[in-house]
Parts: structure tokens; C-alpha cells; sequence
């Protein structure tokens, strides 16, 4: 899954991830997220941060209370520090990317985190 | 031992105490007794004494009473000298005097047994008058002889004839020495021991008798005598006891001359008086003889009331050796004493404690091992337990140290992404994110382009993409750049500031920038001295600024090197990046740190780039406390150099 609320952005990860193989779920807002994690069996939601009505800090704090829940990566163009970086990896986010990314560096990001428990 | 002592001189004490009150007691008893025996005894003596007296003068009383009577001395016809030789006759038979007269009723001497004074008038002494009154009279005053010097006493009688007419008076004279004798004689010891004193007084109170004041007699008056006064007042026979100022303390004995028969007494008063003392003499002998009795007493009542006492001391030592024993831990120890007192019935119970005691004390080791055996089962029990709870503890220790470990780690994180949150409304980022996304797309789809992922592609289209993916790239580092100056003069931009060795963040560059020098066939290298020490800096940070300062010398050299040197300068360490590019304008040289300055502003615009890179890197150079510079000549090449504090 790949929350963003801007489309164009979203168009670009899913033209790259379905050629790499991945089933695309997209959400264009927090709330569609959940709403959609409900009923579909996600592995990975690469987040957004920001977005207009909820964060992407408030999605991730909402899916890490679900049972079951996917594996979440920010997917941003804020860019951190690798000590912020360190401490979102240990409070539950198992990748952070910045955008605009390199395509093929997506491709292998998003592989390493789906194949890995 | 101490109590014995204590009790043997108590009891003494008490036996002497008790002696010497009774002794006292009798002693003082003893006196007032003897005084009243002396008083009964010296009035036995006074009265026997005048009665003896009395007795006397009674029969001069009774001579003079016959002379009177005598047929010669009784006849007016007798002569003088026949009367002489009668009294003559009469003196010698009766040899008690000293000489008799016969006096006429005129009063003249007609016969004297001495012969002398014939004729002579006799004075009208009261014995003479009496007589001539008819009545028999003894002198009642003692009168000093002139020719015998010695007190003496007349006894006149009137001489009656036939008709009973008085025509004479008889009169004798008898000396005192009589009366000494009687005296001496009733006074016995005392008189010989010279302490019994015997005074014969006349009713004036003429001393005419004294045993003991013999230059008084006839002399000294003793009407200031209670004696005397009470004997004039009519106390026939009492006692006195007093002591004169300054004198022992007396016992007086007075009596007053009864007379005897018919003889009726001179009027006498007999006063007897011995001293206190000497009444009480064998009293105080008594005494003496009992305190002396006493004191030699003390020695033996000491010892025997000392005997006594270890008595009762003995078995009491004993019951308290016992008790030590005991107090020692002997228990079961008996003691025998056969008394048969309190002390025993006290011993018995004593005898039955320490058996109990022995019991107790038995049953106390049997219990005490036991208790023991339990203990130690018990003890080992535990130690088990406590092991065990100890290894738990631990293990608990360490699970809470885990969970405060990761709770923390979560509070700091959760405070990390709050912060992050606020970063969404922090104008860099929302600014970051409205220009940075468009781009997002734009490159994606070029790259996907170019890589033919759409379908293949002819030259002039790669050519077309090429451009478009040049001046996107341009665009975004440009984007980036001005973010990051805004960010830096803000002084929004965070820098981690670590130790890090310099060389690792060249090193680190180099690599990265290996590929872009190799295509255009430059070389790239560096030269760092060993042991450098660290600096205190970004590593991010740094790397951007060796990102850059190495892109413009990649940029700026068509052919040759690029060198990286870092060496120690006192406190600070000297980086330089040199290339043996075309070198910096002289007029440049002031504007190349600027803003949006680049060294070729021609049409040509062979060589891209933002103008804000030496900026950007000024500032971080700046932040990181240190300074940048260049040096560079046209067509020699630049050394672009900036130095950092030591750590």
C-alpha cells in the first residue's frame, strides 16, 4: 500500500512496483488507509508524512495498535537525521526513503523489507 | 564473717548498755536510800547522845537535889566550916566537881570547896536567882572558868530548912569535859575519822560544844543555822540536807534537849552534820566496783555474742557459697544445715531449687539440641529458598531493567516523532515538500523513460530525455540548495556534532566521487597525515561540503588531479582540496563565497551549477567553527582550503 495524497506521485510508485512485480494498493488519505487495511492483507505501506488531514505519524501510530499489522516505511521528503532516522527504525518503521527517490533503489528497499520478517 | 562481727558488737553493745542503765538506776536508788539510813542513823546518834547527856545532868540534878537536902547543909545551925567540910566530903565522893559553894541569901559565900572567895558577893546570875525562887536550876549558860579555862556548867539548889524557909543556895559547878566525852563516845567511827561534827548550842544560840570548831566555843553564834531556827521553832528532831555556797552539799541532824526525869534540860539544841559524801560512800563504792565489773565484762560478752552470732552466720555462709555455686552454673548443688529454724526450712527450700534447677536445666540442653537439629534443617531449607528467590530477583531485575531500558527508548522516540508532527507545520518542510514534489514524477517517469521501461527509444529521443533529466536534477539540486542556505541563515538547520576523524569523511567522499572524476579521466586522491586528532563536526554535513568543493574541481578541471590534503596546524587541522583546473579569476575572487555567484557567466553556460554551493559550504565551515578560503591563479589551478578546530 502507498499512502500519498499527491496522485501523480502515487502513479510513479505503482507504475514501478507493479513492473517489479508487487501488488499496488493505493490510499490517497490517512483515513482511507485504515479504512482500507481493514479488508485488504497488506505486507507493506510505504507512508507519506505529510499529508493534509492526518499525518503520516498518526496513520503509523493507528497501525501499530492493529493485529496483523504490515510492515511501514515513510516514504518522504522531509529529510531527517540519521539520529532520527535510527530511533524511527527502533519505535516500529522498518525504512525511511526520501523523495524524489531513485527508482531502482525503491524497487530494492521495497523488496528487502517484504521478504524479511 | 562481717555480719557475725556486726551482730557480736551489737549485742555487746546492747548487754553493756542495759549494765550501765540498771547500775545507774541502782546508784541513784541507792543514794537517795542512804541518805534517808544516814539522816535515821545520825538522829539515833543526836538523840542517844543528848539522852546520854541529859542522863548525866540528871544525876547532878540528883546530887545537888541530896546536897541540898544533906542534914549539915540543910541545918541555919551548921557552921562554915563544917558546911565546907561537908562539900569537901561530897566533891570527893562524887569526883565530877570541880568545886561546890554555899552561898547565903545575900549572896555571899560562906563555904567554898577551894576555900577561896569567901565573903565575895556572887553575881545575880539567873542559876542563883531560880535558886533563891526555890526552883533547881542548871546554868543554862556556859561560862569560861577563869581558873580551869575550860567551859563550865552551875547547878545551884536552894537550901530549905526544917520550916522550909530558904536560907542558902548550893551551887556546884561542873566542867564540860563530861559532855566531850559522851559525845565522843556516840559519835564512834565518824568522830575518830574526824568527818562526823557535833555542835551543842544554847537556846540563844551560843556555841558552847564543838568537836570540830573548838576556837567557836563560847564564841560564835549559830542562830543562822536552818537547824537552830527549826529547833527554836519546835521541831523537837529533823533533818537538813543543803550545801552552803562553795561548800559539799551536807546532811544536818538537829535535836533539841528533852531533859530526863525531872530533870527538864538546859534547852539545848544538838546539831550532828556530815558531809553528803561520806553518807554516800559505800553507794559510790558500789558503783565503782560495778562499772570496773563492767568493762572486764566487755572481753567476754564480745566472744561469747561473737560465738553466738557465727550461729546464725554459719549456715547463711553456707546458703551463700550454695547460691554462687549455682550463679556458676553447678546446679543440683545441696546444702546441709540442721538448724532447726528458718534458716533450715529455708536451706530445704534452697535444696529443692537447685534440684529443680538441675532439672530445668537438663531439660533446657535436651530441648536446646533439638531445637538446634531443627534450626539447621530449617537453615538449609531457606539458604535454598533464598537462592532461588535471589536468582528470580535477578531475573526480575533484569526484565524491569529491559522494560525501563525500552520504555525510555519509546518515551524518547514518541518525543521524536511528536517533534516531527510539529514539523509538518514548519514552514522549511512544507516548503521543501511543495517544491520538491513536482519533481517527484517529473524524474521518476524521465528514468523510467531512459531506461526504455515504456518502449524503446530513438537517439534524438534519449537526447530530448537526457535534457529534460539534466535540468530536473539541476532544478532539484537547486531546490535543495536554496532549502538549505535558507535552513543554514536561519539557523533552522541542525547539525549533529560528533568526534569524527576527517579522514573517514574524505575517504568517504573520494569513494563517492570516484566515478564522475574517472569519466572525466581526472584523478582523485588524498592525503592525510597519520594520527590525526578528532574534530568535532557533522558528518553529513562535512561530506556535502567535500561533496561540493570536489564537484567544482571536477568541474572546473578539463585534465590533471584532484588532491585532498589534511594536516595538523597547532589547534586546528588544515584541509585542502586542489585541482589543477582553470583556475579563479581575480575579480572573482572576493564574490566566490556569495550567493548565486558563478565564475562563468556566459552565454555558453558550459559549466552548471546554483551558485549557492561555496555559500552553503561557507556556512557550514562557519558553523563548524572553522574558516574557508581560496587560493587559485588563473590557468594554475585552485587550492581551496578551510580549517577546523581540533576536538
Amino acid at each position: 500500500m502507498h499512502v500519498d495524497n499527491e496522485p501523480d506521485t502515487i502513479e510513479l510508485v505503482k507504475f514501478i512496483l507493479t513492473r517489479a512485480g508487487f501488488d499496488f494498493v493505493p490510499a490517497y488519505s490517512g483515513k482511507e488507509c485504515l479504512d482500507k487495511l481493514k479488508i485488504e492483507d497488506v505486507d507493506l505501506v510505504l507512508l507519506d508524512i505529510m499529508m493534509p488531514d492526518m499525518s503520516g505519524w498518526d496513520v503509523f501510530q493507528r497501525i501499530k495498535n492493529m493485529k496483523k499489522r504490515p510492515k511501514v516505511a515513510f516514504l518522504s521528503v522531509i529529510d531527517v537525521s540519521e539520529e532520527r532516522k535510527k530511533v524511527l527504525l527502533k519505535s516500529g518503521i522498518s525504512d525511511y526513503i526520501t523523495k524524489p527517490f531513485d527508482n531502482e533503489d525503491l524497487i530494492k528497499r521495497v523488496k528487502e523489507m517484504v521478504s524479511s520478517k | 564473717m562481717k555480719f557475725a562481727i556486726k551482730l557480736s558488737a551489737l549485742l555487746s553493745a546492747i548487754i553493756i548498755v542495759f549494765g550501765l542503765i540498771i547500775s545507774l538506776f541502782v546508784y541513784q536508788s541507792n543514794l537517795s536510800i542512804l541518805k534517808e539510813i544516814e539522816i535515821h542513823h545520825l538522829q539515833d546518834v543526836a538523840y542517844n547522845t543528848l539522852n546520854k547527856i541529859d542522863r548525866n545532868f540528871f544525876e547532878r540534878y540528883s546530887d545537888i537535889k541530896g546536897l541540898a537536902d544533906d542534914s549539915v547543909i540543910s541545918s541555919r545551925n551548921s557552921t562554915a566550916k563544917e558546911i565546907a567540910e561537908r562539900l569537901v566530903d561530897f566533891r570527893n565522893t562524887y569526883k565530877t566537881y570541880v568545886s561546890l559553894s554555899f552561898f547565903d541569901t545575900n549572896r555571899i559565900r560562906i563555904a567554898d570547896t577551894s576555900g577561896i572567895g569567901i565573903g565575895k558577893q556572887n553575881e545575880l546570875e539567873l542559876y542563883f536567882k531560880e535558886a533563891l525562887q526555890g526552883k533547881i536550876s542548871a546554868a543554862s549558860d556556859v561560862k569560861m572558868s577563869s581558873t580551869l579555862n575550860q567551859p563550865i556548867i552551875y547547878f545551884a539548889s536552894p537550901v530549905k530548912d526544917e520550916k522550909g524557909e530558904i536560907f542558902g543556895v548550893v551551887v556546884t559547878r561542873v566542867p564540860i569535859t563530861k559532855l566531850y566525852e559522851i559525845t565522843k563516845e556516840a559519835a564512834g567511827i565518824h568522830e575518830e575519822m574526824g568527818e562526823l561534827m557535833v555542835d551543842l548550842v544554847d537556846k540563844d544560840g551560843l556555841l558552847f560544844y564543838s568537836n570540830h570548831n573548838k576556837k567557836g566555843i563560847l564564841k560564835d553564834n549559830l542562830t543562822e543555822w536552818d537547824s537552830f531556827q527549826r529547833s527554836r521553832a519546835g521541831e523537837k528532831i529533823g533533818s537538813d540536807v543543803h550545801a552552803d555556797p562553795g561548800e559539799e552539799e551536807m546532811i544536818y541532824v538537829f535535836i533539841r534537849e528533852q531533859g530526863y526525869l525531872d530533870f527538864k534540860g538546859n534547852d539545848w539544841t544538838l546539831i550532828i552534820h556530815v558531809p553528803t559524801r561520806v553518807a554516800f560512800a559505800p553507794a559510790v563504792e558500789l558503783r565503782n566496783v560495778t562499772i570496773i565489773i563492767l568493762l572486764l565484762l566487755i572481753a567476754p560478752a564480745l566472744l561469747i555474742s561473737f560465738l553466738f552470732s557465727k550461729t546464725i552466720t554459719n549456715p547463711i555462709t553456707k546458703l551463700r557459697d550454695a547460691t554462687t555455686k549455682i550463679g556458676k552454673g553447678e546446679y543440683g548443688h545441696r546444702i546441709k544445715i540442721k538448724t532447726g529454724d528458718e534458716i533450715e526450712t529455708l536451706s530445704d527450700a534452697f535444696n529443692t531449687l537447685s534440684l529443680n534447677l538441675k532439672k530445668s536445666q537438663e531439660e533446657l540442653q535436651n530441648y536446646s539440641i533439638n531445637l538446634e537439629k531443627k534450626v539447621k534443617l530449617r537453615t538449609k531449607e531457606l539458604d535454598r529458598k533464598i537462592k532461588e528467590s535471589e536468582e528470580s530477583r535477578i531475573a526480575t531485575l533484569n526484565i524491569l531493567e529491559d522494560v525501563n531500558e525500552t520504555r525510555e527508548k519509546l518515551e524518547k522516540a514518541y518525543a521524536e516523532l511528536k517533534t516531527l508532527d510539529v514539523m509538518k507545520g514548519d514552514f522549511m518542510n512544507i516548503a521543501a515538500h511543495e517544491l520538491k514534489t513536482p519533481l517527484i514524477p517529473i524524474i521518476g517517469y524521465v528514468d523510467l523513460l531512459t531506461k526504455e521501461y515504456l518502449g524503446k527509444l530513438n537517439e534524438e529521443q534519449k537526447k530530448i530525455l537526457g535534457t529534460i533529466m539534466k535540468n530536473s536534477i539541476r532544478l532539484q539540486k537547486l531546490i535543495q540548495d536554496v532549502l538549505d542556505i535558507t535552513k543554514l541563515e536561519s539557523r533552522v538547520m541542525k547539525f549533529e556534532m560528533k568526534n569524527i576523524q576527517i579522514k573517514d569523511v574524505i575517504k568517504d567522499s573520494v569513494k563517492n566521487m570516484k566515478l564522475f572524476a574517472i569519466e572525466k579521466n581526472l584523478d582523485l586522491s588524498y592525503d592525510v597525515e597519520n594520527d590525526l586528532p578528532l574534530i568535532r563536526g557533522d558528518k553529513n554535513r562535512l561530506s556535502q561540503v567535500f561533496g561540493d568543493l570536489i564537484d567544482n574541481a571536477i568541474k572546473f578541471t578539463d585534465a590533471g588531479s584532484i588532491n585532498i590534503t589534511a594536516k595538523r596546524n597547532a589547534n586546528r587541522i588544515l584541509v585542502s582540496v586542489k585541482d589543477t583546473g582553470i583556475g579563479i579569476d581575480k575579480n572573482f575572487m572576493p564574490k566566490i563565497f556569495q550567493k548565486f555567484q558563478q565564475a562563468d557567466t556566459t552565454a555558453k553556460r558550459k559549466y552548471s551549477g546554483t551558485g549557492l554551493g561555496l555559500a552553503i559550504c561557507k556556512e557550514i565551515i562557519e558553523h563548524h567553527d572553522g574558516k574557508i578560503w581560496v587560493e587559485s591563479k588563473p590557468g594554475n589551478g585552485s587550492k581551496f582550503i578551510f580549517s577546523l578546530p581540533v576536538k
